[in-house]
């Protein structure tokens, strides 16, 4: 027993130690915990938060009132939703000088923060909501050249929540710019033409004739929506863009070779059958969708894609950088919603001399067909794409894409479930260009 | 003098402690809290203190072991009775502690003068293990309010008991009671790991992890070769730890360690203890005015009680609580008894107050994994206290060098009744104060003169 208990004082004595030394492993331990410490729950905690601000520093968060709802479910207070800029950007929103000594009484009001975002005053997102009347949808607008995002609007948003129906699973707590993704409509026209003029400049410079109707391999027409009248007739390239003709781009795809067009594909940032390529996969610390379409061979189905219906699914972000870069020769800058972040990276979708054709076609078929009648886009877009989106369930959406020079802005706009009355995306464009700066 | 001076340093010490914590509680503290409750716990307190000074008077001739033993439990007593009383739980814990000395008080009465157990005491004991753990097994149920899924609680008429707090007692008590009695060896082995595996597949882990610790003191002393402790150490901790893999609940439990701050799988009551310190800050604590707002957090008031005190009173605390089991484990690992029963039970509390102060502190701060144990004391809940309560009776039964005169060691005493233990007791208890005080007066007299 002597022996054993010399050597159990020995063990006991360093368990006593432990105990000792636990003292200061847990004042390490805490202190770490205080960098884990979320924003939110500082707010929680002391009721005061940082505040998210607009581009001309008025609160969108943090202050009295909340605008989350009117930018799109952006800032994400007091919601669950994750991809928010107070989830992404909480390290930026976490007030400074707090340390585990003094705790809550060593934060003072200096330390509390504001963040600046690039996004347009709250009255402003107020009037682009109005626009939609109400309608479900998005916009999406940025500067091509810096990157600043001015709208990432939403709806229906976080306040359109009845009493009661917190849970509608409707996608009402997302940003649709950034967590959704749209059947392209015609505007995905755009798209194939650049892969036209990156193979060879001159397959666009070819007219096709429109009977209203285009035969393929298997039996699926490709049908145009003059079918009707007996077709758009013969058109070149900018009036085939103008009239958004199905059965000029279904005889312009049978001249691309597969693979050189998926090469372009994938460069735009979208996913090709299945296999991604330089996809934008976020806004700055935001998650955005990625677009995706599929072309395999020339049977009606990737015919069919590449017009905008099919399997061609965009995210309207990825779509406003591709129409931005005819205007940046190539080049777009990548968005993002927190100011000094840019700082100037761009993405090269295409290249110049592509930029320079399709800016020239773009324009050209713009001032053609769209400054009159139900488009009646204002001279301040001068280039823009409708598209009509075919859901599976009967409904339509509308989309609009397009680019402004003299605001250096590209925009993507969508309205869902689209009906006679309906305001038309070119309204809502014309609504937004005189709110830019 | 010379000889009592250093023999006075850890009661001295540790009413320096008494004295630092009143003196931080009460300028923390509201005074004009005017419950009924409060007035109750300071009469409880000063009992406790006076008590203690008491102990201390008496010098036992012995050394001031059981003394500072004492002034710490009163230490601890009067921290666990303030942050319950903080919590609001004020009065199930004056309760329990009314317990607590009460089986303390039985359990000395009972064993003290014993320096052996008889056969029928030990399978006694043996087959109340067996009992507890087969109602645990089978009757055992989960908490109502779905917090856990563990199933530690027997509920009976109203009243829950927690039956892996008392078989950690008495498996103590079996193992002291083996020493060179291989049978009971074995015996007390089976039990403890059998014990240790029953209460982990019934997510126990802090219990089995207790009684695991336990039985590696067991082995290490009754085998009296640390080759062969370390060997059959080493076996069973691989066992131990491969059963935990294998444990979904555990492995759940471990694979949150360190991650407490993230809340997984929705386990927040350690994110939220940790944000209360935090914000409280390290130096005052979110202090006793707001001590409510940690009421919200499962379990605070028994699993997480060293860490509520962190959080209401500063990191300043800790020091005096860390400290009082500091001083109660290394008495009660440092006793010289020639009696292996009275050691062993000395070295297997000493063992079970620090895996327990441990497992509660490190886990409810995420510095360890978390198990869910009570802190001794400290943490409100009947069946901790009245097994504590009686762990202490057996460490002061074998502390208590009154009853082990040369007389009444001659009569072997297995059977001594209570009465005359009590009689016995309480005229040597009287007897050594007044001695004491005769002394220390004299002292002071002589010095007087002397000047």
């Amino acid at each position: 027993m002597h022996r054993s208990e010399k050597r159990y004082r020995k063990l006991i004595l360093a368990l006593a130690l432990v105990l000792l030394v636990m003292l200061p492993a847990s004042l390490i331990r805490i202190s770490l915990a205080a960098s884990q410490i979320s924003a939110r729950t500082f707010t929680e905690r002391t009721g005061r938060s940082s505040v998210i601000t607009d581009r001309k520093g008025g609160v969108l968060s943090g202050g009295e009132t909340d605008f989350d709802s009117v930018v799109g479910n952006l800032t994400g207070n007091g919601w669950s939703a994750d991809n928010t800029i107070s989830r992404r950007y909480a390290g930026k929103l976490k007030p400074s000088g707090f340390n585990a000594l003094t705790g809550e009484a060593g934060l003072s009001d200096r330390s509390w923060k504001s963040l600046e975002t690039t996004l347009l005053p709250v009255q402003d997102q107020v009037t682009l909501k109005d626009a939609f009347r109400g309608k479900r949808g998005c916009l999406f607008s940025y500067n091509y050249k810096t990157g600043e995002v001015y709208t990432l609007l939403s709806l229906p948003s976080a306040s359109f929540l009845a009493a009661g129906e917190e849970n509608a699973d409707d996608g009402r707590l997302l940003n649709r710019c950034l967590d959704a993704s749209y059947i392209s409509g015609s505007t995905m026209k755009v798209v194939t033409t650049i892969c036209a003029l990156e193979q060879d400049p001159s397959l666009a410079e070819a007219s096709y004739d429109c009977g209203g109707r285009f035969e393929t391999e298997g039996g699926m027409d490709v049908t145009c929506l003059g079918d009707k009248e007996g077709g758009h007739g013969t058109h070149d390239l900018a009036g085939a863009l103008g009239v958004s003709c199905n059965v000029y781009f279904a005889q312009l795809i049978r001249t691309l070779n597969v693979d050189r067009a998926a090469q372009t594909l994938r460069q735009l940032g979208f996913t090709v059958n299945g296999i991604s390529g330089s996809s934008l996969k976020n806004v700055g610390e935001l998650d955005k969708t990625v677009s995706s379409t599929s072309f395999i061979d020339y049977k009606a189905g990737s015919l069919w894609s590449l017009i905008g219906q099919g399997s061609t699914q965009v995210n309207v972000i990825d779509m406003a950088m591709i129409a931005g870069a005819a205007a940046g020769g190539g080049e777009a800058a990548l968005p993002c919603v927190i100011a000094g972040e840019a700082k100037g990276k761009t993405k090269t979708l295409y290249s110049p001399e592509t930029a320079s054709l399709l800016s020239g076609y773009w324009s050209k078929a713009t001032e053609q067909y769209y400054r009159d009648g139900g488009k009646g886009l204002t001279s301040l877009i001068d280039m823009a794409k409708t598209g009509t989106a075919e859901q599976g369930d009967g409904t339509v959406n509308r989309l609009l894409m397009g680019v402004s020079r003299e605001k250096q802005t590209a925009f993507m706009i969508v309205v869902e479930n689209w009906q006679e009355g309906d305001p038309m995306p070119a309204d809502i464009a014309n609504t937004l260009m005189p709110l830019l700066p | 003098m010379k000889k009592t001076l250093p023999r006075l340093g850890a009661p001295l010490l540790t009413i320096l402690f008494s004295i630092l914590l009143m003196t931080y509680v009460s300028s923390l503290a509201d005074p004009d809290l005017g419950d009924s409750a409060f007035r109750l716990y300071r009469t409880a307190m000063l009992l406790t203190s006076f008590m203690a000074l008491l102990a201390f008077l008496m010098d036992m001739g012995k050394g001031i072991r059981l003394q500072s033993m004492i002034l710490s439990l009163s230490v601890l007593s009067s921290c666990g009775c303030t942050i319950q009383f903080l919590l609001g739980n004020i009065r199930d814990h004056l309760v329990y502690q009314v317990l607590f000395m009460a089986a303390a008080a039985l359990v000395f009465l009972f064993l003290a003068g014993k320096c052996a157990v008889s056969d029928l005491l030990f399978y006694l004991a043996a087959a109340g293990v067996v009992l507890l753990l087969a109602l645990n097994f089978f009757l055992g149920q989960a908490p109502p309010g779905g917090f856990t899924t563990a199933r530690l609680w027997l509920f009976v008429g109203g009243v829950s008991i927690q039956p892996g707090e008392m078989v950690k007692i008495l498996l103590i008590f079996l193992g002291a009671a083996s020493y060179r009695k291989w049978q009971r060896c074995a015996v007390s082995f089976a039990l403890c790991l059998s014990s240790c595996l029953i209460l982990l597949k019934l997510s126990d882990m802090g219990n089995a992890a207790v009684i695991f610790l336990i039985l590696v003191v067991q082995v290490f002393y009754l085998l009296d070769s640390w080759k062969l402790a370390l060997l059959l150490v080493t076996g069973a901790f691989t066992a131990f730890a491969w059963l935990i893999r294998h444990s979904a609940y555990a492995s759940a439990r471990l694979s949150n360690w360190g991650h407490a701050m993230e809340r997984p799988g929705g386990v927040h009551q350690q994110a939220d203890l940790l944000e209360a310190i935090l914000f409280g800050g390290l130096i005052n604590g979110v202090g006793a005015d707001h001590a409510g707002s940690l009421k919200s957090i499962y379990a605070i008031d028994s699993d997480m009680a060293l860490g509520a005190l962190l959080a209401v009173f500063g990191a300043g605390i800790l020091f005096i609580v860390l400290g009082a089991y500091v001083i109660l484990i290394w008495q009660a690992a440092g006793n010289h008894s020639v009696y292996p029963f009275s050691h062993l039970v000395l070295v297997q509390a000493s063992m079970l107050i620090f895996a327990q102060v441990f497992l509660n502190f490190g886990g409810s701060i995420d510095l360890i994994p978390f198990t869910g144990i009570t802190a001794p004391l400290l943490s409100l809940g009947g069946s901790s206290m009245v097994c504590f309560g009686a762990l202490t009776g057996m460490c002061f039964a074998a502390e208590c060098p009154i009853l082990k005169s040369a007389d009444s060691l001659a009569r072997e005493t297995e059977n001594v009744d209570i009465l005359s233990n009590l009689l016995k007791f309480g005229s040597s208890y009287l007897k050594a104060a007044a001695y004491r005080l005769k002394e220390v007066i004299c002292t002071v007299l002589k010095k007087d003169t002397e000047n």
